[in-house]
């Protein structure tokens, strides 16, 4: 069900915590450069008002890369304009927003396929190569 | 693969759900819990290896609230999927049996998996009059929770009144409501505390018991993962109060700009929780970005914290004391207009003015 939709907005101005995170953005990929350590930074769990995350997302823009997962609820990863800081959004199957994260690495770890799915895939595989025999 | 049948991964398996998914949903878990990234990895791959957890879950004096936030969390999601996989042995408003089946799956469990299961309670244990005032199938609360209690490995207070009592407790007390901690002193309590708890809290804190054990808990037994800030600490709004911006009425232009409403009697500095983080209704909003302050329903005797709309600095630890203490300080600002309410309000009516906040005070 969708909520009424009511025409009130409570005005939410920056607060400055944009140019924070660049900071310990810059001191995490120095970090990521000089000892191969990534990090990611919880955006979710920052006091951060809407226009301080608009103002930070314009801020790194957006670099080459884009991904889509198509998990249970998408979730949307792109390379900012900084490489190897990539944003990351995970969305419920309702497309509710649960997590915002921003990875600090070379490739973001979810991107990576578990070996466990590999094994399932294998599974499935041999299957259907039996039956078409 | 049956050899999983028994564990997470056999389920997720069943349910199709990738590990990339399991993962992401470990992940959003894991930064509401303040795990480190490599930490929520950890879990992911812990999680899939546990074994199907018996849980009993006792309902005492309480309003079903707890439960129904836990089973209102929207799938799929990690929180309904921790829920359905754990062997939910004794729940009486959700299990199909009644009567004597009911309490017979009960003795089945406890017998079953002696000294292994989980314990979850929610509502407070009233203890006056030998404990009459609330029974199950015959049994005081008082009995039965010893009785669960002494074989399980670890107990989970989930609400107000299981981890302080509660509304069943508030002032002046009818049942001699207790909480879970006033009565078992020989087990591990995990206190998770709010009026309810966040579902994502509850199912959190039970996937850290399967894969890291008891979290770390504060001096009140209440994860710090979730507790350790305040809503204060964590509110989109806390830049207003470090700034001097104050909303002073509920509908001046400090509310309408969305300034802090510390001053409106919002109990965020004191509460300790993560509905500034988590939020509410899938993650859709808390009290105070709806134009409403905490009223720290997550803190030991709320209700009983001398008025939702009173500012903190008017001192509400002791709604007996308050009035004298605020009175000798000179600290008059809200307490003089209490006096003044009734004039404020017929003065309101007739200039169509906004009622103000502490008009509201003045009347309880």
């Amino acid at each position: 069900m969708k909520p009424i939709d009511l025409p009130v907005e409570v005005a939410q101005p920056s607060t400055g915590m944009a140019q924070a995170v660049l900071h310990e953005l810059a001191g995490h990929l120095q970090q990521l450069i000089e000892a191969a350590k990534t990090e990611v930074i919880d955006i979710t769990s920052l006091p951060m008002s809407s226009s301080d995350k608009q103002q930070l997302e314009t801020l790194l823009g957006k670099g080459e890369v884009d991904i889509t997962l198509n998990t249970i609820g998408e979730s949307r990863i792109f390379e900012t304009a900084y490489s190897g800081i990539w944003w990351i959004r995970h969305y419920t199957a309702e497309h509710k927003l649960i997590s915002e994260l921003i990875e600090i690495c070379a490739v973001p770890q979810i991107i990576k396929t578990h070996p466990a799915d590999m094994q399932q895939a294998l599974a499935r595989l041999q299957s259907l190569t039996n039956t078409e025999q | 693969m049956t050899k999983n049948n028994n564990l997470l991964a056999g389920e997720l398996e069943r349910l199709g759900i990738s590990r990339r998914t399991f993962l992401k949903f470990c992940t959003s878990i894991g930064s509401v819990m303040a795990l480190s990234p490599a930490q929520a990895a950890v879990m992911a791959e812990k999680l899939v290896t546990v074994k199907r957890q018996s849980v009993i879950w006792l309902s005492f004096q309480e309003c079903t609230g707890c439960t129904e936030s836990i089973t209102r969390s929207h799938k799929p999601s990690l929180e309904s999927l921790i829920f359905d996989f754990v062997s939910l042995d004794y729940h009486h408003t959700l299990q199909a049996a009644s009567g004597h089946a009911a309490e017979q799956a009960r003795e089945q469990a406890m017998h079953d998996n002696k000294g292994k299961y989980i314990l979850i309670v929610d509502g407070s244990i009233p203890i006056k009059d030998d404990g009459v005032y609330s029974t199950i199938a015959g049994m005081t609360n008082l009995d039965m929770l010893q009785q669960v209690a002494k074989d399980a490995a670890a107990i989970v207070a989930v609400g107000s009144c299981a981890t302080f009592g509660g509304l069943p407790k508030a002032a002046p007390n009818p049942t001699g409501a207790v909480s879970v901690a006033d009565i078992i002193h020989d087990k591990p309590i995990i206190n998770i505390p709010g009026c309810p708890p966040i579902p994502v809290v509850m199912t959190g804190v039970l996937a850290h018991v399967l894969t890291f054990g008891i979290p770390e808990l504060d001096g009140m037994g209440r994860p710090k993962a979730f507790y350790g800030d305040s809503i204060h600490d964590r509110c989109y709004r806390r830049p207003y109060y470090d700034r001097g911006q104050f909303a002073k009425s509920f509908d001046d232009e400090g509310a309408r700009k969305g300034w802090c409403l510390y001053e409106l009697g919002c109990k965020g500095p004191v509460t300790h929780n993560a509905c500034a983080t988590i939020k509410w209704n899938n993650g859709t909003s808390f009290p105070i970005e709806s134009g409403h302050g905490c009223i720290g329903c997550s803190e030991p005797d709320f209700w009983d914290a001398g008025g939702f709309y009173k500012a903190l600095s008017t001192g509400t630890s002791n709604p007996g004391q308050w009035a004298s203490a605020a009175l000798a300080a000179g600290a008059a600002a809200g307490l003089a207009s209490a006096y003044l309410n009734k004039s404020s309000k017929a003065d309101a009516e007739k200039e169509h003015q906004p009622v103000t906040i502490e008009d509201m005070g003045g009347k309880s």
